[in-house]
């Protein structure tokens, strides 16, 4: 039940509510594993999930992944599998149940178009906007919990079904999640301004980063 | 000439704590337009209108408009500023036909595309150190928010003191040039972040060359193809580990 209303709570943050970004990866992460006990697993689990998301730019209400009831999901399911199992299949799940988020999304953007051309040609009144606009920041708090619910089932079932086939060693299946959050921030870097642009300074970074790390 | 206005409309603040539900009924018939007429609400009644007249003022502000959510707020206060000193209703549409897009092509870029990656980097660079989880959390929380707020305040107080010539404002505040030193210092952060990462994966455990080489081609291809990589690259995560956990140990 809690987690089904932080997801509402974190649909609502992504677009509807605020903005206040609570509903990133590694912050919805956290939140979910201190709900579930163990944060630091929920920010470890975040921080991987959030380097998938971090390129995403929602420009002009085209469709992207929605990241934060995806996140509860990936938590939740990572723990209930535990292991590097968890890991995997948290991931997948979280990857899948984001996609699903920003279909969903779409849905209820058409359906709110069509509900405001039905009042509108019976002209709309200030009480009218009033209650159509706060109506559809409740859907999409239903939208969330809901997604967020179907996600926990489906991958609860998921992981407990398929955690115990997972044939990878921890260090093997870090390296492969490794790669495919690596297309993500070769891309983010690109949004940074590309390589020509940024190399100067990305190099320094990377050199610094080198250097901090084997201190 | 400039038209410049230090009296801020009665209503104004119910109207700027609306804009942070500007989005709670984005649509692809008005996208921001239905939620930029319930933020105008209070301002609308405090200004005198009842009844019928207030509902044609919400329905005239209604139509279609798209802005980022954070500068939304620029259209807001000079819509505001504007109804106030009786600009007519073809024009004020017309300004908001002419903003939108420099509001959203300017917040996309600020915003989304520089200030969260670069301190959402900034908080996975603390968490990789091994900062206790609510440091990097509470941190990005703060400094996000911080410049979070600072621009949707400034972005309606400047809307609200100028009127139609806010855009001029917009202009000199060069938030383009603010966006260029963001992209920098998130690129400095990605390579801090890369760089842990390599010592730690790489040479700290002595992971193979061939696991660098495919990294840093998978690096090669999202810096190559950007963002139309993204949803590939997904999609391929999610087959191979269900294609190794079909063929895993039963």
């Amino acid at each position: 039940m809690s987690l089904a209303i932080l997801g509402g709570v974190l649909a609502l943050d992504a677009t509807s509510v605020g903005q206040f970004m609570v509903s990133r990866p590694f912050v919805a992460g956290t939140l979910t594993g201190w709900l579930l006990g163990d944060p630091a697993l929920g920010l470890e689990i975040g921080a991987i999930f959030e380097l998938f998301h971090l390129a995403g730019v929602p420009a002009g209400g085209s469709r992207v992944p929605e990241s934060g009831p995806a996140s509860v999901v990936a938590v939740a399911v990572a723990m209930s599998a535990g292991g590097v199992a968890g890991l995997a299949l948290g991931l997948v799940a979280g990857l899948v149940v984001s996609e699903v988020g920003g279909m969903t999304i779409g849905l209820q953007r058409h359906f709110v178009a069509r509900f405001f051309a039905r009042i509108e040609a019976g002209s709309i009144t200030a009480p009218k906007l009033t209650a159509v606009h706060l109506s559809s920041v409740l859907l999409d708090f239903v939208r969330g919990a809901g997604v967020t619910v179907v996600g926990l089932v489906v991958g609860g079932w998921f992981s407990g079904v398929f955690a115990s086939r997972w044939p990878l060693p921890y260090e093997t299946t870090v390296m492969l999640i490794l790669i495919g959050a690596s297309v993500h921030v070769g891309a983010l870097l690109r949004g940074f301004g590309g390589w020509k642009s940024r190399r100067a300074v990305f190099l320094v970074g990377l050199l610094a980063g080198v250097v901090g790390a084997s201190l | 000439m400039t038209d410049v206005t230090s009296a801020k409309p009665r209503g104004w603040m119910a109207s700027f704590i609306r804009q942070f539900v500007i989005q709670g009924s984005w649509n692809y018939r008005s996208m921001l337009g239905s939620g930029f007429a319930f933020c105008m609400i209070p301002m609308l009644r405090k200004s005198g209108l009842s009844g019928d007249h207030l509902d044609d003022a919400v329905r005239s502000q209604m139509d279609t408009f798209n802005a980022h959510p954070y500068l939304a707020g620029v259209a807001l206060g000079a819509v505001a500023q504007m109804e106030g000193s009786g600009t007519d209703a073809e024009t004020i549409e017309r300004f908001k036909r002419a903003i939108q897009g420099s509001l959203g092509g300017l917040g996309d870029r600020l915003i989304w595309g520089a200030w969260r990656p670069a301190t959402i980097l900034m908080a996975l660079v603390l968490a990789w150190a091994g900062a206790p989880p609510w440091v990097p959390v509470g941190a990005f929380l703060i400094i996000y928010n911080v410049g979070h707020l600072a621009l949707r305040w400034w972005g309606y107080s400047r809307g609200l003191q100028y009127g139609r010539d806010v855009g001029v404002q917009i202009r000199g505040a060069e938030l383009s040039r603010l966006a260029e030193r963001v992209f920098s210092g998130g690129a400095l952060l990605l390579g801090i972040l890369l760089g842990a990462f390599f010592v730690s994966r790489f040479a700290a455990e002595g992971a193979g060359g061939l696991w660098l080489f495919a990294v840093i081609a998978a690096f090669g291809i999202g810096l190559k193809f950007g963002h139309r990589a993204l949803r590939g690259t997904t999609l391929v995560v999610v087959l191979v580990t269900m294609l190794l956990t079909a063929l895993g140990n039963a």
